[in-house]
């Protein structure tokens, strides 16, 4: 009858269920399997606070250390503008919100639009210049392949389709908010098979980076 | 066939001035969004056509549109134009009955056939015709029988132009839209849980001065429905600024914030709710704080839930995504003992590298 | 049992860990570790990226520790890792990685690279893929008492020539005393003024100390190489003496990866915790500084720097202590840029300046330091290893630079205030 409707009913409906199940899922076997995985404990008496440190790492970390910006502005420009564009976009949202409400229960004030598609936006442009860097820069090209294009493309499309349902800029409203909806689905799927899952293990890495240089009373 | 009196001359008759009729032309102008400059062409249309037979089959429906229509407060244009179109069968209207009504029927198809109007109010049950039948004779028969001489049809209401409520899963009858199942015909879809009134007389006027007006990919007019009504709502500012009502009874509520956190429909439903709005332009949903249905939606019943905002997935995913995660953590932690038991086997097997082992043999 | 595939895959199969396992999982391409690595930023090679070097430890995590990675193997989408592949990781792993781990301290989802490589090294020694230098240093050491071969006749001269110009005794196998020291081969044979420099320090702090004539070479190419089964002989030699002697604590030189071999993995290696306290020469400087035991009489007034070596302060966690040294003794201290934490690497350690074949490698990376000492253009430069000293001087020869170049302890003892009170 309405191949829009029946499109988005079906990407919101089962396509996102058996998503969110396969994300679920997937995100817990790699988390149980890395973290299972153990290690001895270290019997060097401490100098720092391992576990205060590692903590605080989780957090830190998220500085760059001076002085490294000017040698890769692409990457950590592009980097940090894409992560805060994309999470702005995706939790200051008014929709995004009532479904994170839906789902957990939790709810926050929505942004004003201007704010929402200007954080889409600079997200785009990050996600380009990220693009750029990975087929210009030799370091980037070096450590690029299959799985970091299509990471890339994957994180973007949601912002780009959201961006033209919110805004009617083409093709029929329904449809377009079914093509959004299908391109998060398939970035839930994809989510626990590719470095994505850097979204979730980074706090292991940092804490465990963390807690291993503050036994040292090292820097971390 | 018999001659029917001119619009003008009926208008005359019921003490109608000519201004009013040349408002109601501009109205219908802008509704259709026309440029005001055609209001003298509908004007002149509508004065000259003879009035055509109408023939308005009821099937699976509520009558709510036809409430809807005779809803509109009298004495109005909409009513006049109810009134000079020769209705020649209407079952809710119409005086006769029985027998006498179905004559009436055969009659007008007989005498207008090829130029009369077809309205079908109402879903067509397809699964089991006998679900709806008058006269000992299914919707489909009389459907088909009905549509076969006519110029056009009009469905009006969605149950007629996509199965509407009767279609809602899991739609026990079989019912299927007008279009299912004639597709010989022009079909010009009025959808809505009912149309609004002057959209359905608007559509009327259109195709009686300009023949069947522009549709959409779903067959309905673009003039009435090429818009959404979020992008017309007088909430949208809300929308835009991030202010949502969360509940039916919260400030945000009593503000007059935006009903999307509440459900509405409003930003996938095309319609003119939100301008012509109802009763007159008095009030439309919204306005009166209740989050659009989605109406003149196919499947609108299906969506999920009507308090449920669009951005809200419609399944159980909350119990799969934590089967996911309990899925997850048993097959995680099988292999977790796995690769716990590739170390201990690699530990056992670790022969102790002494510094004359290094040289790799040549 | 001689080295092989089989005994390298097991071997890296044993250090893989949750660490390890999140470290891999994290990784997003990005890169920035290259930025931050001396051997990128001076060849602007990119294979020298630091989280390249460990692809094959990678793809063998991948294929043997995680699911999907063991379903991928299965449909041949993830390579086993090769004798050929390490092979060519070789010069990757041991040439152009000093273990300095700036790339652990910028890698903005945490990982700790550096302490990859020390575990693929692991994989490496048992696969026999190691320089040809380090097996015979280790050889070298194994067999006799130090890397460089039998060295106790030669401290034994160094000692005795300490002792006749300070006129301070340095006994040999004391029981009892507080500290025992140990020091590195390339303090016993470049730099022996630091016997002289201990002996008038703890002298003057009342401290009383010995050196094992069985235990006194600090370093450990098994750590370097990275094998612990060789890590742990060297190191049990140090902890064997220093429980015999019942001393209170070790005094770990003016060496970096010494530090770290007794240090942080002294107990890991051993499987149990020591009963005495090892600590940094410049942390006990700097205790006794606080303690007030370290009276100086006058200061450097020339302008002096300091380089931190990688272990003992980004892995080492000493880094304001050598400060407070500093600020005693030089009038004119200036530190240099990126110094501290993010110090850059003199280009040495980690067996990189043992291994020939990575001279020229060497000597490139050291163009950081070059320009980093040639920015605050000091006369002296001051650090706290003896093989970050070593490499320095002799990357300086290559380069023509004028810069007098001390260990710590030296520089503190030359204005330690020793004469007898009231004189």
């Amino acid at each position: 009858m309405n191949p829009a409707f029946t499109l988005f009913m079906w990407a919101r409906g089962p396509a996102f269920d058996v998503a969110l199940a396969i994300f679920a899922a997937g995100i817990t076997l790699r988390l149980v399997e890395m973290v299972v995985l153990g290690r001895k404990t270290d019997l060097a008496p401490a100098k720092g606070h391992p576990i205060r440190q590692g903590l605080a790492t989780i957090f830190t970390r998220s500085i760059p250390r001076p002085g490294l910006v000017r040698f890769a502005p692409g990457t950590y420009l592009g980097g940090y503008v894409f992560h805060l564009g994309f999470f702005a976009a995706f939790l200051l949202f008014a929709p995004h919100i009532a479904l994170i409400r839906d789902a957990l229960g939790l709810s926050w004030p929505a942004a004003n639009r201007a704010i929402v598609e200007s954080a889409t936006a600079l997200a785009v442009v990050a996600a380009i210049i990220l693009f750029f860097s990975r087929v210009m820069d030799p370091v980037r090209r070096a450590l690029t392949g299959f799985e970091d294009y299509l990471v890339l493309l994957l994180s973007v499309l949601p912002l780009v389709t959201g961006y033209v349902a919110a805004n009617k800029l083409f093709g029929n409203p329904e449809m377009m908010l079914a093509v959004h909806v299908l391109s998060v689905d398939a970035l839930l799927i994809v989510f626990p098979f590719t470095k994505l899952m850097h979204s979730v293990s980074f706090v292991f890495s940092r804490y465990y980076n963390g807690a291993i240089q503050g036994r040292k009373g090292a820097e971390s | 066939m018999k001659t029917r009196p001119l619009l003008s001359e009926t208008m005359a008759a019921h003490g109608v001035s000519r201004r009013t009729f040349m408002k109601y032309c501009a109205t219908l102008a802008s509704v259709m969004a026309l440029p005001p400059a055609l209001a003298p062409r509908i004007a002149q249309a509508l004065e000259r056509a003879r009035r055509p037979s109408v023939i308005w089959l009821s099937f699976q429906e509520c009558t709510g549109c036809t409430e809807s229509i005779t809803r509109s407060h009298a004495p109005t244009i909409e009513e006049m134009i109810f009134n000079t179109i020769s209705l020649d069968y209407q079952d809710t209207l119409q005086a006769a009955a029985g027998h006498q009504a179905e004559a009436a029927r055969h009659q007008a198809m007989k005498e207008n056939y090829g130029k009369y109007l077809v309205v079908v109010e109402g879903s067509i049950p397809v699964a089991n015709p006998a679900y709806s039948c008058f006269a000992g004779r299914s919707n489909l028969d009389v459907l088909k029988e009905t549509a076969a001489g006519a110029a056009a049809i009009v469905t009006v209401g969605t149950c007629a132009a996509y199965g509407g409520i009767p279609h809602a899963m899991p739609n026990p009858t079989g019912a299927r839209a007008v279009s299912d199942i004639i597709t010989d015909k022009p079909i010009i879809n009025v959808p809505g849980c009912p149309p609004i009134p002057v959209v359905m007389t608007g559509v009327l006027a259109h195709f009686l001065t300009f023949g069947v007006p522009e549709l959409d990919d779903l067959g309905r007019p673009k003039a009435f429905y090429g818009d959404v009504i979020h992008d017309r709502c007088y909430r949208r500012p809300f929308y835009d600024k991030g202010l949502f009502a969360e509940t039916f009874d919260d400030e945000g509520a009593r503000a007059g914030w935006c009903l999307y956190k509440l459900g509405c429909k409003g930003p996938t439903t095309h319609s003119v709710c939100a301008t012509v709005k109802w009763n007159g332009g008095v009030s439309f949903p919204i306005q009166s704080g209740h989050p659009c249905l989605g109406c003149t939606q196919p499947d609108f019943w299906d969506g999920g839930g009507f308090y449920k905002p669009l951005s809200v997935p419609t399944g159980d995913y909350r119990a799969l995504a934590a089967g996911g995660v309990g899925v997850g953590a048993v097959v995680g932690a099988a292999g977790a003992l796995v690769g716990r038991g590739v170390k201990a086997e690699a530990a056992r097997k670790h022969e102790t590298v002494d510094a004359h082992d290094l040289e790799k043999p040549s | 049992m001689t080295a092989s595939l089989e005994r390298g895959l097991n071997a890296l199969r044993e250090q893989i860990d949750a660490p390890v396992a999140s470290f891999f999982t994290s990784c997003v391409h990005c890169g920035l570790c290259a930025e931050a690595c001396v051997f990128y930023r001076e060849t602007e090679d990119p294979r020298y990226i630091p989280i390249r070097k460990l692809d094959p430890m990678r793809r063998l995590w991948r294929r043997e520790f995680t699911l999907f990675g063991r379903i991928g193997a299965m449909l041949g989408l993830v390579r086993p890792v090769t004798d050929a592949d390490l092979g060519e990781w070789e010069t990757l792993v041991y040439d152009s990685c000093t273990l300095c781990g700036r790339c652990t301290l910028v890698c903005p989802v945490g990982n700790d690279i550096t302490l990859m490589i020390r575990k693929m090294r692991e994989g490496m020694s048992a696969a026999g893929h190691t320089p040809k230098e380090l097996i015979g240093a280790a050889v070298r050491h194994v067999e006799t008492n130090s890397l460089m071969g039998n060295l106790a006749p030669a401290l034994r001269a160094q000692v005795k020539r300490s002792v006749a110009e300070t006129g301070i005794d340095i006994g040999f196998d004391q029981p009892g005393v507080d500290y025992m020291v140990i020091l590195s081969a390339q303090e016993t044979m470049d730099y022996p003024e630091i016997l002289s420099s201990m002996a008038r320090i703890f002298k003057k702090a009342g401290i009383s100390w010995t050196i094992a004539s069985d235990g006194f070479e600090a370093t450990n190419v098994g750590v370097q190489i990275g094998s612990r089964d060789i890590a742990r002989i060297l190191v049990a030699r140090v902890v064997e003496a220093a429980e015999r002697l019942g001393v209170k604590g070790v005094v770990s030189p003016e060496c970096g990866h010494a530090y770290q071999a007794l240090r942080w993995e002294g107990p890991n290696l051993m499987g149990r915790a020591f009963n005495f306290e090892v600590v940094h020469i410049v942390e006990l400087l700097d205790r006794l500084r606080a303690e007030g035991k370290l009276p100086t009489k006058g200061m450097e007034s020339r302008r002096v720097t300091f380089h931190d070596p990688c272990q003992i302060n980004r892995r080492g966690g000493i880094d304001r202590e050598p400060r407070r040294l500093m600020a005693l003794v030089a009038s004119d201290f200036v530190e240099t840029d990126d110094a501290g934490a993010m110090n850059w690497c003199c280009g040495g350690g980690g067996g990189v300046g043992a291994n020939e074949r990575a001279t020229k490698l060497r000597l490139t990376a050291f163009k950081r330091k070059k320009a980093q000492l040639e920015k605050v253009n000091p006369d002296k430069l001051i650090t706290m290893c003896a093989y970050c000293h070593h490499t320095i001087e002799e990357a300086m020869e290559e380069y023509h630079m004028e810069i007098e170049v001390q260990g710590l302890t030296d520089f503190v003892a030359t204005y330690l205030d020793d004469e007898p009170a009231g004189a």
